[in-house]
């Protein structure tokens, strides 16, 4: 039952963490360090290395864009940022987003 | 003290202990074996890469240069193991992977499902073909292999066959296509044991040395079309090298047990047909045995025998060493064994000359022995020659020519020795009648002794009236040595006087002086006369002398 529960959680985890990785961009672009730091604060994700899948996928769908520039510490970054498709569907994402939390808000207060 | 590498991540070259690369080597591979499926693959890769490379960079400066596997272990908290990566696509899979798996636990053919058809180019000898299919079918490939290369030699149907298996089957690249192609199910924990296995053949590797590991680095990094393309032309170009090596190693190991048979079978008895057959029957006896004629004293001849077995064994032993180190692949060399070798073969040439030299005085002084039988003037005025023909089964043989030699030698039967030094020559007498001289002659080491030796010969001829019929050979007793004995029959023919030569006299007649000069095979089966000009044919046609 436990790894099932875990299961559940990294599940949910996960739908939300996409949201989340369009939200920090939306303030402006970023490469994935400042992406990690941010989501770590917030307890989002455990390990860096679970976001690289998702920036490229998020990108090979066309929400994200990036641009290389040199680093003085190491090889050159890849600044994310967001496109056109990606503002329009976080857009509808936060729309989903206030409505799931109200419903399941209201679910867990109906008890 | 450890030792370090040198690794280059994502452009920038960072030194390594080697603990620390096999971990990071380790980590970025079950990396490579989570993402198989996902697009974009090599993307993720690439970003993980960076981010390592940007981690490690913060950790150098002067004090520290080298990154440790405490780095790396770092690193790898920071990052997280593959297992923790949250990526829906791939739970997914693994979950309906796990489905199947509890679906089918009775299934014995589950493992023939998830088979697929690879070449596999870790069996290869050449394209891997053979070991793919074998892998496909569950057979050791060799026989595959023998077969292909059966089919190499009708009309070369094996080798289009096989490239165009080669082109169709595609290479088991990725870690998840060898386990298919081996029929193991494609789940984390087996990709990580077949990484954990390769991870393990590269650490040997990389112990054994340095050079091995650069060399499989700069494997890796062939990406880009001419170095990949050169890399192929070296594949098969060392595959073909290799085939070829094997291909002669073969063939010097057939040529070197037929040298060696003959040596190794004339010490048998039995070997007589074994000799006759390699030497076209012209000589049917064992060698030590004609050793131990020539030779004569035991302890010479035991020296010439070893002389002769290591003069001829040891470079045949050497080509059928190489031949199999060609055809296994064996690259070692023994220490001092060529020198030790040749040295065997160097007195072996040194026994065999000693033999040869001391042999030499056997055979210093000549003797001879003359028999003169005068035929009496009731015999006609025409002579017909004979051969007998009692010796005729084993006179297939071929003669030799060559005057005293052994060859000459025609075989040894029964304690007696039968030898073919038998020549007959006509020269004009000065009476009216005939007369017939046998001269046995012999070497020896002094002229008595030379003497003995002719003494001993027994030569046997037939006069039937005007018919005399010769033995094609002289015989001597076994116990005698061989020392050129020889006999030479000399027919003393009178003026107006004639000889009729039947055909199978050609056995024996060397070269009989004549006034057309003819050849000896053109004097049989014609009368020959005595005459003031010498030995001529009368009514012979010019064109057939």
């Amino acid at each position: 039952m436990d790894t099932k529960i875990e299961n559940t959680k990294a599940q949910m985890r996960k739908g939300v963490l996409e949201f989340c990785i369009l939200c920090v961009l939306e303030k402006g672009e970023a490469y994935p360090s400042d992406i990690i730091t941010e989501l770590k604060e917030a307890k989002m994700i455990v390990v860096e290395g679970t976001l690289y899948p998702l920036l490229t996928r998020l990108k090979n769908f066309g929400l994200l864009t990036y641009r290389w520039e040199e680093s003085k510490s190491g090889p050159p970054r890849k600044y994310y940022s967001l496109t056109e498709i990606g503002k329009r569907s976080l857009t509808e994402l936060s729309g989903t987003w206030s409505e799931l939390e109200k419903a399941v808000n209201k679910i867990k207060s109906s008890k | 003290m450890k030792k370090t590498v040198t690794v280059n991540i994502s452009g920038i070259v960072f030194t390594i202990d080697e603990d620390a690369y096999a971990a990071l080597q380790k980590y970025l591979s079950k990396i490579k074996g989570y993402f198989r499926k996902s697009d974009g693959q090599e993307e993720i890769i690439a970003d993980i890469e960076a981010r390592i490379a940007e981690m490690f960079h913060e950790k150098i400066d002067a004090k520290f240069q080298v990154i440790s596997i405490l780095h790396v272990e770092e690193m790898m908290t920071i990052m997280g193991k593959p297992e923790d990566f949250i990526d829906e696509e791939q739970k997914n899979s693994e979950q309906e992977q796990q489905k199947t798996k509890q679906q089918e636990p009775n299934n014995n053919n589950e493992k023939y499902h998830s088979k697929r058809l690879f070449r596999d180019k870790d069996g290869n000898v050449l394209g891997g073909v053979c070991s793919g299919v074998g892998y496909y079918f569950g057979f050791d490939p060799i026989w595959l292999r023998l077969i292909f290369a059966g089919l190499f030699f009708f009309g070369g149907t094996g080798f289009v066959f096989y490239f165009l298996l080669w082109v169709i089957i595609p290479e088991a690249k990725s870690t998840s296509e060898k386990l298919e192609m081996k029929g193991e199910p494609v789940n984390i924990d087996n990709i990580g044991k077949a990484i954990e296995d390769e991870m393990d053949n590269l650490k040997n590797k990389f112990s054994d040395s340095t050079t091995n590991w650069r060399q499989h680095i700069d494997n890796r990094r062939a990406r880009n079309f001419i170095l990949r393309f050169f890399d192929f032309t070296t594949t098969i170009l060392k595959a073909i090298i290799k085939a070829f090596g094997k291909i002669i190693g073969v063939g010097l190991i057939i040529f070197g047990v037929i040298t060696l048979m003959p040596v190794f079978f004339s010490f048998l008895d039995s070997s007589d047909h074994f000799l006759s057959w390699l030497t076209d029957g012209a000589s049917s006896f064992s060698i030590p045995q004609i050793i131990t004629l020539i030779f004569g004293t035991e302890g010479l001849s035991i020296l010439a025998v070893i002389g002769f077995s290591l003069f001829i064994g040891i470079p045949a032993i050497a080509v059928i060493y190489g031949g199999i180190k060609l055809v296994l692949g064996v690259k070692q060399e023994i220490k001092g064994l060529g020198i030790a070798v040749t040295s065997l073969w160097i007195i072996g040439i040194m026994l065999l000359c000693y033999s040869g030299y001391k042999l030499s005085y056997e055979f210093m002084s000549k003797n001879e022995h003359a028999e003169i039988v005068s035929l009496n003037s009731s015999v006609g005025d025409t002579l017909n020659l004979y051969v007998s023909k009692d010796f005729s089964d084993m006179s297939n043989r071929k003669r030799h020519r060559n005057r005293g030699e052994i060859t000459e030698l025609l075989e040894i039967d029964d304690n007696i020795i039968y030898n073919g030094s038998v020549e007959l020559n006509i020269e004009q007498a000065d009476q009216d009648s005939f007369k017939i001289e046998v001269l046995k002659s012999s070497r020896g080491k002094t002229k008595s002794r030379a003497a003995e030796y002719a003494k001993d010969i027994t030569y046997n001829y037939k006069i039937n009236g005007d018919k005399i019929t010769f033995d094609q050979y002289l015989t001597t007793d076994l116990s005698s040595s061989i020392r050129g004995q020889q006999i030479k029959i000399t027919i003393y023919v009178p003026r107006g006087k004639s000889i009729y030569f039947s055909e199978n006299m050609l056995r024996i007649i060397y070269d009989i002086h004549n006034y057309t000069n003819s050849l000896d095979r053109d004097m049989v089966n014609k009368i020959w006369t005595m005459t003031d000009r010498g030995f001529e044919c009368i009514g012979c046609n010019e064109n057939d002398l």
